[in-house]
């Protein structure tokens, strides 16, 4: 359908932990760790010394401390690292208009139009590296492939600065030894039913029957891993990832259990989110909601909107119905965060209800809530904004 | 199960049965139509659990007896490739055989056994009146249904029957669509169910030309449709249908009116329908004395506009509705003009092509 592309997925090498230790002669060749430092801190990368200790990004700080007690433990420079990913999209640019940034340190760039210009894919990766090490002096891997699926699978694989080149029609045969895991929309559940099927690596998932694996999963998720299990991914690099989403979250010092308590979090992150969509003149389609439990078992639930929406009432009672029905009973909540996704300028407009509340079947329930939680917490609770007291440095603001 | 019979004949009837089928179902056997024979008459059943069709025809060119349960989508695929005028179908171990002309199908079915029973209607009360009357009232409503699950009760159409009116009512919460016929329905009083919008969709392949009489009944959970040689059979929407009345314009509430050639209209609206995007769209109707412009903008993409000639003489205003909504209307109905009438640019449209049926319509507001 789409007619042959050429991707690179670029991905630094211990982003962070590199620019430190270009930064500062003496880290050289130490073990370094960012991240938070807190009771809660989490690992958010570590130079490739401490990786050789078991310490690796997501990993509690404390337990990395335990592994690797000698490491110099930082808490990081986000406007610093913003500011070299900055530069470091300067670069990918002069390959390539259609950069489409992941985050601070990683980028897919559709390179199709460039190779008259360029040369070969392989050829291009060899460059960008070239052009990073000389520029930046910081190491960047790098998959070359059809699609941005198999070329981000490509960039890890040989890391530290390693060039991987799949070749049109071997993406397939590159991916099948992989673990089903390693496809995008594959969590643990999903995992677990294919496990259930015998189908452990993409591979044998890729040759399985389809009407099988639709019934298994439903079409639609059927659907989607088959064709990432051939190397089949047709979505196009998206230049401006520019407020793509607003979000808000925030790590508990102790763990919540109180289904009351996590609502009126919720709550505020709500009012927080919904504040800031009106302060930039947008509206949200998909509400998203992020829950953890200790010690680090993250959830991700998102519901898409008839309408596009502003309200952090509405916000809200998405999310609190999206933690309701994710969450089992009373376990344990450690960290709690709201995105407002697929964002549209407010000026298009609102399609009005013919039966207001009074026909939304949920709206009882939600009045009932705030009820309850102004009940709970004092009628002041459920007006106040966000405050963000107890949010902690790794709440992204737009992404 | 052996059978002998004209190949169209069989076939039309298989087609009409087996669009009720889901072609995927945790029961495989939903998946298969139940082919029965007795002498010169034959019944194909069709169930996806909810939706019941049971379609027959007698014919002396047909023969044979007993029952069986074969696969939907194979059976057809296979009946519309033969080109012989009759087919057989005759068991053979525990398959069957499909054969006409040079063609050769065997096809594994499942026991007929277990295949879902037709639910019984056990009427507790029930009208008649002629099927093309009952398709036009699904015709004039259907399209403004919620066309996916959520909205409770929005995904089936409400059909009211009062001692001497059948009225069906549409909505998905920002439009709403309703059609009145003046029938002796023979009840004593007033009540309504929720019909869920693929039963009626069965009604419509039908077809609206004939006079043929359509029986409806009624129990505690289901309706029956029939007419000769058609059964539908549909389990009805649960849960409250929104009180439709409540949010019915009064006369006060839309002061200004004007009347538009419908064809006219639904080009504009078609026109502004281009360059109104995928996501949000809206078209502005305004309106100033003698005319009606029928624009739409959206940023990155461009703008349209009409501009028609009206007999208008009120106020000037602007109000937008999803070019969708207005389009699928001005498809359906069948009149020549068609009435607009309005209060401002925050409040429902009501639009109407003869005095039994109404479509209201919410705006896009700022």
């Amino acid at each position: 359908m789409t007619s042959a592309r050429l991707i690179l997925h670029a991905d630094m090498d211990a982003f962070y932990a590199s620019i430190e230790q270009r930064d500062e002669p003496s880290l050289r060749g130490l073990p370094v760790v960012i991240g938070g430092l807190g009771k809660r801190g989490v690992v958010s990368t570590c130079s490739y010394e401490a990786r050789v200790f078991g310490v690796h990004s997501a990993l509690p700080t404390a337990i990395a401390r335990q592994r690797c007690p000698q490491a110099v433990y930082l808490p990081g420079r986000i406007a610093h690292y913003a500011a070299v990913s900055a530069q470091l999209r300067a670069i990918f640019e002069e390959f390539t208009d259609l950069v489409e940034p992941l985050s601070l340190d990683e980028a897919f760039l559709d390179v199709t139009g460039s190779a008259r210009l360029f040369g070969s894919g392989e050829h291009m990766a060899r460059r960008l590296q070239d052009r990073v090490a000389e520029e930046l002096r910081l190491g960047v891997s790098v998959g070359v492939a059809s699609n941005k699926f198999v070329a981000k699978v490509a960039s890890d694989r040989e890391k530290p600065r390693g060039i991987t080149v799949v070749p049109r029609g071997g993406e397939a045969a590159f991916l099948a030894p992989l673990p089903v895991r390693s496809l995008w929309g594959v969590g643990p559940a999903t995992a677990e039913r294919l496990t259930a099927l015998g189908v452990h690596t993409v591979g044998q998932l890729a040759d399985f029957e389809h009407a099988r694996l639709c019934a298994a999963l439903g079409d639609g998720l059927a659907a989607h891993v088959s064709a990432l299990a051939r190397g089949r991914d047709d979505r196009p690099v998206i230049v401006d990832r520019e407020a793509k989403s607003i979000g808000r979250e925030t790590t508990f010092e102790d763990d919540l259990v109180e289904r009351a308590s996590c609502h009126e979090i919720l709550l505020r992150l709500a009012e927080d989110v919904g504040r800031r969509l009106r302060a930039a003149g947008l509206r949200a389609h998909t509400v998203r909601l992020k829950l953890r439990h200790p010690p680090f078992v993250t959830l991700s639930r998102q519901v898409r909107l008839d309408q596009a929406s502003d309200d952090e009432l509405q916000i809200y009672r998405e999310a609190q119905a999206l933690f309701d029905a994710a969450r089992p009973s009373r376990r344990p909540v450690r960290l709690l965060g709201v995105t407002a996704a697929d964002l549209r300028p407010a000026s298009e407009g609102r399609q009005a209800e013919l039966f207001g509340a009074a026909a939304d079947t949920r709206g009882a329930a939600v009045r009932e809530a705030l009820d309850a939680v102004r009940v709970r917490f004092g009628a002041s609770s459920v007006r106040r904004a966000g405050t963000g007291a107890d949010t902690d440095p790794e709440a992204p603001g737009a992404s | 199960m052996k059978l002998e019979t004209p190949r169209d004949l069989f076939l039309t009837h298989l087609q009409a049965a087996a669009s009720v089928c889901p072609t995927r179902s945790t029961r495989p056997i939903l998946t298969d139509v139940l082919v029965s024979v007795e002498g010169q008459r034959v019944e194909i059943t069709a169930t996806d659990g909810e939706i019941t069709v049971r379609r027959s025809y007698e014919h002396e060119g047909v023969s044979g007896e007993g029952q069986a349960a074969l696969p939907a989508g194979t059976l057809l695929s296979a009946v519309r490739s033969m080109t012989s005028d009759t087919l057989s179908l005759e068991p053979q171990g525990g398959a069957h055989e499909l054969t006409g002309g040079k063609a050769y199908f065997k096809l594994q079915g499942d026991d007929p056994e277990l295949f879902p029973a037709v639910p019984e209607v056990n009427a507790e009360r029930g009208l008649e009146l002629p099927l093309g009357d009952f398709v036009g009232l699904c015709q004039r409503t259907m399209f403004a249904a919620a066309r996916e699950m959520g909205r409770y009760a929005f995904n089936g159409v409400l059909l009211e029957v009062d001692p001497k009116e059948l009225t069906l009512v549409a909505t998905d919460g920002r439009r709403l669509s309703k059609a009145a016929l003046a029938v002796d329905t023979g009840v004593t009083e007033r009540f309504s169910v929720v019909v869920p919008l693929k039963g009626l969709q069965q009604l419509q392949r039908l077809g609206a030309s004939d006079d043929t009489q359509l029986r409806i009944e009624f129990r505690q959970t289901l309706v029956a449709f029939s007419v000769p040689g058609t059964e539908v059979r549909a389990l009805l929407v649960e849960g409250e249908f929104p009180d439709f009345r409540a949010v019915m314009p009064k006369e006060a509430d839309v002061p200004s009116t004007v009347t538009v050639d419908r064809q006219e209209l639904a080009g504009a609206i078609q026109r502004a329908t281009i360059t109104a995007g995928d996501e949000g769209p809206a078209v502005a109707l305004s309106l100033s004395a003698g005319s009606l412009r029928v624009a739409s903008r959206q940023e990155g993409l461009g703008e349209s506009r009409s501009d028609l000639v009206v007999d208008y003489s009120g106020d000037d205003v602007e109000i937008r509705f999803n070019p969708l909504f207005l389009g699928e209307y001005l498809k359906t109905m069948p009149e020549t003009q068609v009435t607009f009438r309005f209060k401002d640019r925050a409040s429902a449209g009501l639009f109407s092509s003869q005095e039994s049926s109404v479509y209201v319509v919410m705006p896009i507001t700022s």
